[in-house]
């Protein structure tokens, strides 16, 4: 490969990687804080894509106004989950699991179709230089992380990182753990959500299917990151959601070059993810740390 | 209070924390009515201590964090990173417990021994200026060198601040150092209900009464 190929890569891989690192960022809140394995993210990411794609195709909407209603559809469905879990006293895989499955139906129903295009309606990322869009996505991304870690480390973020870890202590401090997951997932599922508009702004279209295997990858980047990471600290783990997204993508993307055959790709992220997991509890026990989150998986 | 297994001694510590809502008859802090209090209402005037310290503080929290989670009764988000006053009041906190861990406020709380887990829990609680602290089996599975020093903060806690500390130990030493009144649970009533009136109360007084007890219930 010539060196602008290389280049072309690296470029794919920043923008690619700073989309999807919004949806390893909220399982930073939904697995790691609250400890919620929480499954509505392989739909919402499409909630959010459907949202945008129909908002700036049919209506004379803004991309702006349509970036905000996904992040907010996204957050609604991420609650309603939590409110399965806390109100109707399903299990957490559970409720998860019934509302990625009625979201299916809900984002065909929004799109009104499978797929649709979106090359004639104007996008923000159209508008700009193409050598300034890796740098303006991966700014808008580090900014996300950046907010994230203000929250986290105010006394509710706090609270949150208690939720999952040491429920009790929220009951003794007199405060609703109920409220703190569902906070939890709609932030998780807001960010999924918002992530998905930009991917259809992105690639050009909003499709039924786009996000299938999400929450797989989201789990493996997270998992690479703090195998690399080793996260005791928040800025740790935050960091290690962050480098892990791009590790991941870059993985992903010197596998497609390499030609593994599109039908082989699962199995590769398959073995990523056990690999990263192997490696992190081997680095975690030998060093005997105590990372900082909750095991939701 | 001392009981023997199943008397209602946690049950009893639950429904004075707020922690079991239902129950029958009244819990009164301060002669007024508490069981129709909010939980952060309840949160203010009484803390709750357990055996277990993951039920007490956040392992991989640091002990400054878990100190700062606890230090607020207030409403979120409050930037508790941008409040760097209170760190001289928290170090000379646990300074009282002789444990050199004001000199460790970034470490994390799970990685510390056990002893000092519950000291952190203990400075924790009382920087929420209790009314009333409940100590359930707090001691119990610490080291002999610690528990002392953490019953003497306790001691000097309660009697600086007026705090009204209850305790449930099944360690008779701890029990005869400490009270000043002791309650025998049985079959979830008061069996027996001995006020020591500032002497210090006799092992042996203790252990005749209990064992009269438990016969009595059938337990022994």
């Amino acid at each position: 490969m010539d060196i602008g190929g290389i280049l072309s890569m690296l470029a794919s891989v920043i923008e690619l990687a700073s989309i999807y690192s919004l949806v390893t960022l909220g399982l930073v809140f939904s697995f790691r804080m609250v400890g919620f394995a929480d499954l509505t993210i392989e739909s919402s990411f499409t909630t959010g894509a459907a949202v945008y794609a129909i908002l700036v195709s049919t209506s004379s909407g803004s991309p702006l106004t349509a970036l905000i209603a996904a992040g907010v559809v996204g957050m609604i469905a991420g609650s309603l989950t939590a409110l399965l879990h806390v109100k109707g006293r399903i299990s957490r895989l559970l409720s998860g699991i019934i509302m990625m499955t009625v979201l299916y139906s809900v984002n065909l129903q929004i799109m009104g179709k499978s797929n649709i295009q979106l090359v004639s309606s104007f996008s923000m990322l159209d508008a700009l230089p193409t050598h300034l869009r890796p740098l303006v996505l991966a700014v808008g991304a580090m900014s996300f992380f950046g907010a994230s870690l203000f929250l986290l480390r105010t006394h509710l973020g706090y609270l949150l990182r208690a939720c999952g870890e040491s429920p009790q202590v929220i009951t003794k401090l007199g405060h609703n753990s109920g409220f703190l997951v569902i906070l939890a997932l709609a932030i998780a599922n807001g960010l999924t959500s918002f992530s998905g508009a930009i991917a259809a702004q992105y690639f050009g279209y909003s499709d039924i299917g786009m996000s299938a295997g999400l929450i797989v990858s989201a789990f493996a980047a997270l998992i690479l990151g703090e195998a690399i990471c080793s996260p005791r600290t928040l800025h740790r783990l935050l960091l290690a959601a962050f480098i892990g997204s791009f590790i991941y993508r870059l993985a992903f993307e010197i596998g497609l070059r390499m030609h593994i055959h599109p039908w082989n790709l699962k199995i590769a992220v398959g073995l990523l993810l056990a690999i990263s997991l192997v490696v992190k509890q081997a680095i975690v026990k030998r060093r005997g740390q105590l990372l900082v989150g909750v095991e939701a998986l | 209070m001392i009981g023997p297994n199943g008397s209602g001694k946690t049950t009893l510590l639950k429904i004075l924390s707020g922690g079991i809502e239902s129950f029958e008859g009244n819990v009164f802090i301060d002669g007024r009515s508490a069981t129709k209090a909010k939980a952060r209402h309840f949160s203010r005037s009484v803390q709750l201590l357990e055996q277990s310290p993951e039920r007490n503080t956040v392992p991989s929290m640091t002990i400054e964090e878990n100190l700062r989670l606890y230090s607020r009764n207030g409403r979120f988000p409050s930037l508790s990173f941008l409040n760097k006053g209170g760190t001289e009041k928290i170090k000379r906190l646990l300074a009282r417990f002789e444990m050199d861990l004001e000199s460790r406020l970034s470490s994390q709380v799970g990685l510390l021994s056990g002893g000092q887990k519950q000291a952190v829990a203990l400075a924790a609680v009382l920087l929420r200026s209790p009314k009333v602290l409940l100590l359930d089996e707090f001691l119990a599975s610490i080291d002999p060198m610690s528990a002392p020093k953490l019953l003497s903060v306790v001691r000097e806690a309660a009697a600086e601040r007026g705090i009204t500390v209850l305790m449930v130990s099944h360690d008779l030493t701890q029990v005869e150092a400490t009270g000043d009144r002791l309650i025998i649970l049985a079959n979830g009533k008061v069996a027996d209900d001995i006020s020591t009136e500032g002497q210090a109360m006799k092992r042996s007084e203790i252990v005749s009464r209990y064992s009269v007890i438990l016969e009595r219930n059938g337990i022994l």
